[in-house]
């Protein structure tokens, strides 16, 4: 007899037993292989879906609200020896012309040829009004190849739509259009540049159709290149090359001639030049003049008005250095208009542009210098930007602005001098005065002039070109395809998440595989101890247990990896399917790789093992002559220690639970999940104690009459403590986690009105495709959209947010976003309204108004809100610190997290201060988003009118309730998956149990058989043992429960919180029932049979 | 009487084969009030078997079992449990006392399913009366790991008379017992057959045992035979 074939004799004697742990290594190891496996299915999955997105593009540039020639790409093209395509890339709205479906928030990409060289496949090509769909949007719209379509672009503008006196047009434009084909998503259907699983809504179009009709000819604002398979290219190269290729043009900057003066004279296609052009203007060593002409609306002396004209800012030649700041020099017209003479005092009225189009009036009084005639010495028309909508118009009343132009003012002679000067300035100030009043975020400068004896017309434009870098204006191309597969990697961490929402099964596994082979070797204690008497030392007796059960943990741990697969499809499944809430997409593919199946084996095998030796070295601690004789432990009275320690621990947990539980009510930190979960732990470990303190006195109890069969039943309890406490602690920790995450399942009902929940007392989230520019709580702004006083909307508050286009941060995103959407608003109206409530602020933020922290900027430095669940786990920060962003100079900006707020609709999103972010983002028109109050009356009254008014700007209105819901729907979903999994490992768990006490069935047929003996019948014996265990599991259950009430106290005194009472109940009743069954079946199983036989093998 | 058997006979089919193995052959036993018993023979001779069906615990194959003049066969799970409670104690080779309970406990869990109520009241006292008897009662919150084993084999004698039966049944109550401890049981069995009138059956291989008895029977090849 060798050790191997000793080993291999006892393996094959005790295969039944070998079995059980067999099962239980699998169900653990296939557990924790399938998570690690779904990792690794969601990470790959995520990295083709940045390769179905992206195709070939490496590289990209988004120009934001400028635009740049779209010949740059071939020039870029030549050099950079690769695909380079110019697209315009608009959002729109789409409407299927027969069924009236309508598709918002679409990406409307104006494409050329190049844009398909960025896939592998061929396309034909767009001729005019023909458009690729995306096969979502064509499923959503339900339209078919040869279908027609109405397409609503949003009017892209070279100027700002919300700078000074631009026009107020249409803001979008409308293109019938024929299906030519379907863009499937190895076509680049999926194409977006945003980090996202979810797919776009795509229309692809011909990119010099729609340039043609947004009056963009020739323009892009989305340039892609396509990367190298020698992966030779770099941002820096590329970004190179655009600074190499890239033009004034593309700035938007064009350089005229003034013949007549003899000077050269910068200008701006967005009419106010930007301040880094101005700034490389002002460093140039060349001489210079500035000059800002501003439209007043009245200019007045002498109770004498005249309408609407230019005044210039400027310098030297019209204005003389000595000019002080509140003088003016008018034009002869003028002071024969206002019959004014030299010295007498002159207001202007003019208008300033705040957020959201609001214009305020201001004046500014002037003494009148000199008065000079209308043309000559400089002053001429050209001194007046090109306003689109005035400069082309023939007379005032084709004037197009941006301002409310009384036409009724206007009077003949104001007519003629248009007709004959057009807008030629009729009065001049300092041009540091003109700055001061009419600076505005857009620029200081509507024009720049040079000498042309100074510098020539290439001269000054290499000068700028070479000082003007594209950065300036965060013209930058992105590693895109990089980035993308960065943020893929870096995803929520599914393999954690879903090794973490296995728990319990995992633990049950190894509960199952540590219990099973503890009762197997409790059954071979005699074997071990004959071992030990025969001579073998304990390291050989290891050894020999060890290599036995080794065998069948190495073959468990195997099969385990390989069911691990075939619960990684169940997971998947169900992601894709019942749990799509949670991933939003139904592209989640298995992916195994080798090493992760390795690890999940070994991780499984290495658990089951140590099990192994935990149990078999303990068991050889006991003396040989207790393993030959197999003397059963049990419980003997404890001391007075052992009571002491106890009671010591039943008031220290006990009171260290109540101490926790008081401060946070006291300080109101009911989202200290570490603290309550220590409160409930704290409270468990004083109930076991309790529980252990009770046992112990029921064995002391002295008895004074018969016992009552219950009294046995709680007494028999206590027989073996060591398994009772441990039935119990199992059974509590494994309630106690389910019922802390079932409560936690968040609800409202009602509380979605009040003004601090997650809706911030708002009705409706509405978002719109095409950007609001105008102020909604103003009358103005309402008839500008075309919202009527009968309407009743006075009692409607709505707020609107500028936005900053980003990543989507909420739990909806499965990649990690490092630039989540920001949005600009006044905080001041939630310090009003006080509405949301916070779930921790930095300490310098005053908590009785925490919005107005967000006005208190220093330097770059931002202060920002955002959830708090954003903060933590989508952005995996904390508070205090600052996520960086490029504002549109391409100048690093800081923003600060200073709190983060309790679950809102603003996940996903940063919040900061409209002023802060005018300042840092001036182009940014108008707001996409806005928040709208109602009364619960007029809910769905107010919901038919904007739905039906802004239907062209694409609005996608929500309830703020239902949104809340969405991402509560994603919590839910994962607690639910916790909770079904975790249920399922408790199942198991108990499972174990029951085996446990099949054994102490078998363990006591003796003890059955002498009550049988006694006269006891069979039902009274079930029911002893019945009661037994009924009283551990109820023990357990109570336990548990009460640790969970304890860790959720806090939130269940709060009025805003409503317990999911159902849920839970459900919950716990399932456990019950699982337990009750378990305890059942093996009561059972042992009362059948002859009970007597157990007499006869005494 | 007592125990009436009537040509009792007890097989066991041999499993696969058809066969059956004859464990008693035509037994017939008759035991008065106060007689003392006992039964001998090699191992595996059915004297257990014999004893059970004495105790109610198993049925005969054939032939009839009266237990204080009541025919037993005929009576259901239910009821044969009320005659073992009521009418019968067992003594086994092991104590067998239940460990998580006390000395006094352990005797008294025989009176749980009694439902008169007088008795239950009186058993407390009873059972005080018997182990001061045995001399146990210095020992009544001790528990069966907490003494020896000749203490927990007299107290399982106290268990066994609790319900104050007519007919005690022990099956090797001497059989894990030393020598010392042997006698000083078979002595308690004795003077409790005396004392009490109680019916005393013993199944034994120690003839000193069986020499305290009044009457021997051999248990050879399925035959009871008394020994002269």
């Amino acid at each position: 007899m060798t050790p191997f074939k000793f080993i291999i004799k006892s393996l094959w004697f005790f295969r039944r037993q070998h079995l059980a742990v067999f099962a239980g290594t699998v169900i653990s190891t296939a557990v924790l292989t399938g998570a690690l496996i779904i990792g690794d299915s969601v990470r790959n999955s995520l990295n083709e879906l940045v390769a179905l997105r992206l195709g070939k593009t490496a590289y990209a540039m988004h120009t934001g609200d400028r635009f740049v020639r779209a010949q740059l790409a071939a020039e870029m093209a030549a050099t950079l020896q690769t695909t380079v395509s110019p697209l315009l890339s608009m959002p729109g709205v789409a409407v299927n012309s027969g069924s009236d479906i309508r598709a918002n928030g679409i990406q409307v990409l104006g494409v050329d040829n190049t844009f398909w060289q960025l896939q592998d496949s061929v396309m034909p090509s767009l001729e005019k009004n023909e458009v690729f769909l995306s096969q979502n949007l064509a499923q959503k719209l339900k339209l078919e190849v040869g279908d027609r379509l109405l397409l609503r672009v949003e009017k892209g503008s070279v100027i700002p739509l919300n700078a000074p006196f631009v026009s107020e047009s249409d803001p979008s434009v409308a293109l019938r259009c024929i299906v030519k084909g379907i863009a499937g998503e190895h076509n680049l259907g999926r194409f977006s540049l945003k980090s996202n699983q979810v797919a776009p809504y795509n229309v692809f179009i011909s990119h010099e159709y729609l340039s043609e009709k947004l009056e963009l000819e020739g323009l892009a604002n989305l340039l892609l290149v396509a990367g190298q398979k020698t992966n030779t290219l770099t941002a820096e190269k590329i970004n190179n090359c655009f600074e190499q290729v890239w033009q004034l043009a593309d700035a938007g900057l064009r350089i005229n001639q003034l013949p007549e003066s003899g000077e050269l004279e910068l200008l701006s296609d967005r009419v106010f030049i930007d301040p880094p052009v101005a700034q490389v203007v002002s460093d140039f060593n060349i001489q210079h003049t500035g000059i800002l002409t501003y439209l007043v609306n009245t200019i007045s002396a002498n109770k004498k008005a005249t309408p609407y004209s230019f005044v210039t800012a400027d310098s030297s030649p019209i204005v003389p250095p000595y000019m002080k700041a509140d003088e003016i020099i008018i034009n002869d017209w003028l002071a024969e208009d206002l019959a004014a003479q030299i010295g007498d005092s002159v207001v202007l009225d003019y208008y300033v542009m705040g957020p959201l189009r609001r214009l305020q009036e201001k004046s500014s009084r002037f003494v009148i210098l000199d008065i000079i005639p209308v043309v000559g010495n400089g002053a001429n028309e050209s001194l007046m930007p090109s306003f689109p909508g005035m400069s082309e118009a023939g007379s005032c009343s084709d004037w197009k602005t941006g301002i409310p132009v009384d036409l009724k003012r206007v009077r003949d002679k104001d007519e003629a001098y248009w007709k004959k000067n057009k807008g030629t300035p009729k009065a001049f100030i300092p041009l540091q005065t003109g700055i001061k009043l009419w600076q505005n975020k857009f620029g200081s400068y509507t024009a720049f002039r040079f000498k042309q004896s100074v510098i020539k017309t290439n001269e000054l434009t290499k000068a700028i070109r070479d000082q003007l870098a594209p950065e300036r204006f965060n013209l930058l191309f992105l590693p895109v395809q990089n980035e993308g597969l960065q943020a893929a990697n870096n995803m929520v961490d599914f393999g954690g998440l879903f090794l973490s929402l296995s728990f319990f099964i995992i633990a049950a596994g190894v509960l199952l595989t540590l219990l099973i082979y503890a009762l197997n070797t409790e059954a071979r204690t005699q074997e071990i101890g004959v071992l030990a008497g025969l001579g073998f030392n304990r390291r050989q007796i290891i050894y020999i247990r060890f290599k036995e059960s080794a065998v069948t943990a190495l073959l468990g741990g195997g099969a385990g990896a390989l069911l691990g697969i075939v619960y990684n499809y169940g997971i998947l499944a169900g992601l894709n399917s019942v749990w799509q809430e949670v991933v939003k997409t139904d592209m989640l593919m298995v992916h195994i790789r080798l090493a992760t199946l390795l690890t999940g084996a070994i991780s499984g095998i290495v658990i089951a093992l140590a099990a192994i030796w935990f149990v078999t070295c303990r068991k050889l601690q006991q003396p040989v002559v207790g393993l030959i004789k197999d003397t059963k432990e049990q419980s003997l009275p404890g001391t007075k220690h052992f009571f002491a320690v106890n009671l010591l621990i039943v008031c220290g947990g006990f009171l260290g639970a109540a101490a926790l539980i008081g401060y946070a009510v006291v300080s109101s930190v009911s989202q200290n999940a570490g603290l309550l979960l220590t409160a409930g732990g704290l409270f468990l470990i004083g109930c076991v104690a309790g529980v252990n303190l009770y046992f112990e006195k029921q064995s002391n109890d002295v008895c004074n009459s018969v016992p009552s069969l219950t009294q046995l039943a709680l007494k028999n309890a206590g027989r073996n403590r060591g398994r009772s406490i441990t039935t119990i602690l199992l059974l509590a920790l494994g309630i106690f986690s389910i019922i802390i995450t079932g409560a936690n399942r968040k609800t409202f009902s009602g509380t979605e009105n009040v003004n601090q929940s997650g809706t911030g007392g708002y009705q409706f989230w509405a978002e719109t495709t095409l950007p609001v520019l105008y102020d909604l709580n103003t009358a103005e702004g309402k008839v500008k959209v075309g919202l009527s006083e009968e309407d009743g909307l006075d009692e409607v508050e709505f707020m609107q947010f500028h936005c900053l286009e980003g990543d989507d941060a909420s739990c909806l995103n499965l990649n990690q976003v490092r630039n989540p959407q920001i949005l600009g608003f006044n905080p001041e109206t939630f310090d009003r309204r006080q509405s949301f409530s916070f779930a921790a602020l930095s300490d310098e933020v005053d908590p009785e108004h925490p919005w107005l922290a967000l006005k208190k900027s220093e330097g770059e430095v931002i202060p920002a809100y955002a959830d708090m669940t954003v903060i933590t786990w989508g952005l995996k920060k904390s508070i205090g610190d600052t996520l960086t962003y490029l504002n549109e100079e391409g100048h690093p900006i800081k923003l600060r997290l200073m709190g983060g707020l309790k679950n809102s609709i603003f996940q996903g999103n940063i919040l900061i201060d409209d002023d802060l972010f005018r300042k840092h983002y001036p182009s940014v028109s108008g707001s996409r988003l806005l928040l709208v109050d109602a009364s619960l009356e007029n809910k769905s009254r107010v919901a038919e009118l904007l739905d039906s008014n802004f239907q062209d700007y694409g609005i996608r209105l929500s309830s703020a309730s239902q949104r809340l819901a969405a991402f509560y729907s994603v919590e839910n979903t994962y607690l639910t998956v916790f909770m079904l999994l975790g249920g399922l490992g408790i199942i198991l768990g108990t499972l174990g149990l029951g085996i446990v006490l099949l054994r102490n069935m078998l363990e006591r047929k003796q003890e059955i058989a002498v009550l049988m003996a006694m006269g006891y019948e069979r039902k009274i014996i079930f029911k002893l043992i019945f009661i037994e265990n009924l009283f551990l599991l109820i023990t357990g259950m109570s336990c548990g429960i009460g640790a969970a009430t304890v860790g959720i106290l806090p939130s269940l005194l709060s009025p805003a919180y409503i317990m999911p009472g159902l849920f839970v109940a459900t919950i716990i009743a399932v456990i019950f029932i699982s337990g009750v069954i378990w305890i059942w079946i093996p009561t059972a199983t042992s009362m059948k049979g002859n009970l007597i036989e157990a007499l006869k093998n005494e | 009487m007592m125990v009436e058997l009537d040509r009792v006979g007890k097989y066991y089919e041999i499993p696969g084969g058809g066969l059956k193995r004859d464990v008693l052959k035509e037994v017939s036993l008759k035991v008065d009030k106060g007689d003392a018993i006992a039964i001998v023979g090699p191992s595996g001779s059915g004297k257990s078997t014999l004893l059970n069906i004495i105790g109610t615990l198993d049925q005969p194959s054939n032939g009839g079992v009266k237990i204080m003049g009541e025919e037993v066969s005929g009576l259901d799970e239910k009821q044969l449990a009320q005659v073992r409670n009521r009418n019968i104690g067992f003594v086994f080779q092991s104590h067998l006392l239940l460990p998580q309970l006390s000395l006094i406990e352990n005797v008294l869990v025989p009176v749980i399913p009694q439902k008169d109520k007088q008795k239950r009241k009186a058993a407390h006292e009873r059972a005080m009366a018997l182990l001061n008897s045995v001399g146990l009662i210095d020992k009544i919150h001790q528990r069966p790991g907490q003494m020896s084993g000749g203490e927990c084999q007299r107290a399982a004698v106290v268990r066994a008379l609790i319900n104050n039966p007519g007919l005690l049944l022990a099956d090797e109550p001497t059989g894990s017992l030393d020598h010392a401890s042997a006698d000083q049981l078979g002595t308690l069995l004795t003077q409790i057959n005396r004392e009490f009138q109680v019916a005393l059956v013993v199944v034994t291989h120690s003839q000193d045992l069986a020499n305290r008895m009044d009457q021997v029977y051999q248990l050879t090849e399925g035959k009871l035979v008394m020994n002269q």
